[in-house]
């Protein structure tokens, strides 16, 4: 950033991911900022670095600045949510399937050494496994439902918060 | 405007960010302070040698370890005679007797008694010198309790209370820095500034351009900086090209190598001078953060104040003998004092500052002062809530007697081990019908405390840091206009959602309540 114009710009380089990257350059937008480069990062093939600048004498520039610092963290949000939507039941499916496998694996191989007893048990653990792999689907469905809940309420935030913001830019623009 | 785009080739195995977040702003860091780390690193070997080689003659002697216990039991005795405040005197206490080995020496090294006696003496010959500058106590024209405290004020370290003096409110780093580079641009003769962080930046770029053209232009320009503060924002490349460019800067209380407890003591004020016309003083330090021009904490709350008239003579007073303290040179004030031109406004002024300079603490007795007066309503706004006990009881007192006290702290915090005894501590006055507010994703810097008397704002923190060991500025006023702006600025944060109840602030685990408990014993450091 040497050469920029610091008295009569601002800047900012903002790193994002490339499949949400418009998005964040028109939400920018909205609150004054103009991209000026965007780059892609050396080390990581889904991330990109977009530079923006915006007039430096602003007028309402405090609540702009505070409205995108609360706008960028319920953004995060919504990607924090999105990422770690099926976490649990993931998890889950993934301790229930190893353990369905491994007894189904054993079970099988008790029957091949005539060991009735104990390959009928690993057959019961393993149907057991199988059930609560079924009850993981549902469980994701909760979760896929809880995730949409509050991604809506996120998304409302979100939008109130660029109404806001397109109206105190608009303020400035009568003035 | 051209979009430069430098597209990345398809690589064989692509790395991908996944766990990256949505956005994120980029901040250029400063530099890294490699000379504190190494400071701070020899006096932590100094720091080991001295209680290794202790304990190796507690073990091999056993009439030292006797000797030891007695004389850290005679220095307690000392402890609890001194001046300092009860928690202090708690902790010292525990330290010597518990690790009565090698703490006697340590203990020493930090007694300002001792440790401060020769730069005390040179303090006093400043003030004794520059005594008649000082104008004599004239009694506002306000209420009881506005009249008494300018006499404490006065009482405690001759700050004049000045009227015909204007006062300006910014509620943000932006506008206060706008108004600051505006002054600048019209300084004709000198500008003093003095902060406890000077940082290379997008904000010191603009004023240094400006300082540039007007050292050009003949103009005399000061800094003052502290070098703790300062030590990696302000790095030798940058001390270089403003030593080139003509501006005399003079460090405070150097980082030095030595172990001594003197090094806590710092310059934390934040003041500039422009022709002896123009005051500035806040919360705000020379840092892009201030302004929000670089991300840290989320959304940096910060205020600011603009004085001009009769009042400006206090700061740049306080300026010069800061100057001469730090240079050695004693200089005639009247070229730097009574440039200002006196307004119509009547309302009482009073700039004050705090340092171990001073025999009372001035900046704690003041807020207390006025916490004590108000009958009303009392808001206080501050980065980190520290005080001592006194202080919580007075502010509970005061809410069961039915003054309305709300305070602010940060939603996020710069320093985690700071917030939590600044939630514990608002833990304790949410539970007697305190309200306290924390902007969401803001980091709240002002320093502001109100009540229907008066208001005081600078860059004194409600911490007993800057109670008893920093060097502070602040302004003391009554103007009702001056008033109404802040008032303005609290009332914007005292929404119902960033109000905190009990069980947000209260500790979740057995594990968190022992770490809060131990980190209070380091409260008077923090």
């Amino acid at each position: 950033m040497g050469n920029l114009d610091f008295n009569d710009y601002d800047f900012i380089t903002a790193s994002t991911k490339t499949w949400c990257a418009k998005k964040i350059i028109s939400d920018y937008n909205r609150f004054g900022w103009e991209v000026i480069k965007e780059e892609s990062d050396g080390l990581f093939s889904n991330l990109v670095h977009l530079t923006f600048r915006r007039v430096h004498k602003l007028e309402n520039k405090d609540q702009l600045q505070y409205l995108q610092v609360c706008y960028e963290q319920k953004i995060n949000q919504v990607f924090d949510l999105e990422r770690n939507k099926n976490l649990f039941s993931n998890l889950l499916f993934l301790l229930f399937a190893i353990f369905c496998v491994s007894s189904f694996g054993l079970c099988t191989y008790q029957l091949i050494q005539s060991n009735l007893l104990f390959g009928g048990v690993c057959a019961v653990l393993g149907c057991v496994s199988l059930f609560f792999i079924f009850l993981t689907a549902r469980l994701r469905k909760r979760e896929n439902r809880k995730y949409q809940l509050k991604v809506n309420e996120l998304n409302k935030d979100i939008e109130k918060m660029l109404i806001d913001v397109s109206m105190l830019s608009g303020e400035k623009n009568e003035n | 405007m051209k979009i430069k785009k430098i597209g990345g080739k398809r690589k064989l195995f692509n790395r991908r960010a996944n766990d990256f977040k949505a956005v994120q702003i980029q901040t250029e860091s400063g530099g890294l302070a490699v000379r504190s780390l190494i400071v701070f690193l020899l006096i932590g070997v100094q720091l080991t040698i001295w209680i290794c080689l202790h304990l190796r003659f507690a073990m091999a002697f056993r009439w030292w370890a006797i000797i030891c216990f007695i004389l850290s039991v005679i220095t307690c005795l000392s402890v609890l005679s001194s001046n300092k405040n009860g928690l202090s005197k708690a902790v010292w206490i525990m330290f010597l007797l518990l690790c009565f080995e090698f703490s006697v020496p340590i203990y020493l090294l930090s007694d300002e008694r001792l440790f401060f006696r020769k730069a005390k003496k040179r303090y006093a010959k400043i003030f004794e010198r520059t005594d008649c500058y000082s104008p004599c106590f004239q009694p506002p024209k306000s209420k009881k309790v506005v009249v008494n405290d300018c006499k404490y004020l006065y009482g405690a370290g001759k700050f004049a209370c000045y009227s015909q003096t204007n006062l300006k409110y910014f509620p943000s780093g932006y506008l206060f820095y706008e108004d600051l580079i505006a002054q600048i641009e019209r300084a004709e003769h000198f500008i003093f500034m003095e902060y406890y962080i000077f940082s290379d930046g997008v904000l010191f770029k603009r004023i240094y351009q400006r300082l540039c053209e007007k050292i050009k232009a003949g103009v005399e320009v000061r800094l003052i900086y502290d070098d703790m503060g300062s030590r990696k924002g302000l790095t030798r490349k940058v001390k270089k090209q403003l030593k080139t460019a003509g501006v005399k800067f003079l460090p405070f209380n150097k980082l030095v190598p030595i172990f001594a407890v003197g090094l806590n003591y710092r310059d934390h004020r934040k003041i500039a001078v422009i022709d002896g016309k123009v005051a500035f003083t806040g919360g705000c330090n020379l840092a892009d953060e201030y302004i929000n021009e670089k991300r840290m904490h989320g959304y940096w709350k910060d205020n600011g104040v603009k004085i001009w008239g009769r009042a400006v003579d206090g700061f740049t007073l306080a300026f010069l003998r800061q100057w001469e303290y730090l240079s050695g040179i004693k200089e005639d004030y009247t070229n730097f004092l009574g440039k200002s031109l006196a307004t119509t406004n009547t309302a009482c002024v009073v700039p004050f500052f705090d340092g171990t300079e001073f025999k009372q603490t001035v900046g704690k007795t003041v807020y207390q002062n006025l916490i004590s007066g108000a009958t009303e309503k009392l808001y206080i706004m501050t980065p980190y809530f520290i005080p001592d006990d006194t202080l919580i009881n007075s502010l509970i007192a005061k809410s069961l007697s039915g003054v309305d006290v709300r305070i602010v702290i940060p939603d996020i915090p710069d320093k985690n081990y700071v917030y939590k005894v600044t939630k514990r501590n608002a833990e304790k006055l949410v539970e007697h019908g305190i309200k306290v507010y924390a902007p969401k994703n803001a980091f709240v810097h002002a320093k502001v405390i109100m009540s229907e008397n008066a208001v005081v704002t600078g860059s004194i923190n409600f911490d007993l840091r800057s109670f008893y060991q920093q060097f502070e500025s602040a302004v003391y006023t009554d103007d009702l206009k001056f008033m109404a702006e802040v008032e303005n600025d609290f009332t914007k944060v005292f929404k119902q959602e960033f109000l905190l109840d009990v069980k947000s602030l209260r500790r979740k685990n057995i594990f968190n309540k022992a770490i809060t408990g131990f980190l209070q014993l380091f409260a008077p450091l923090m």
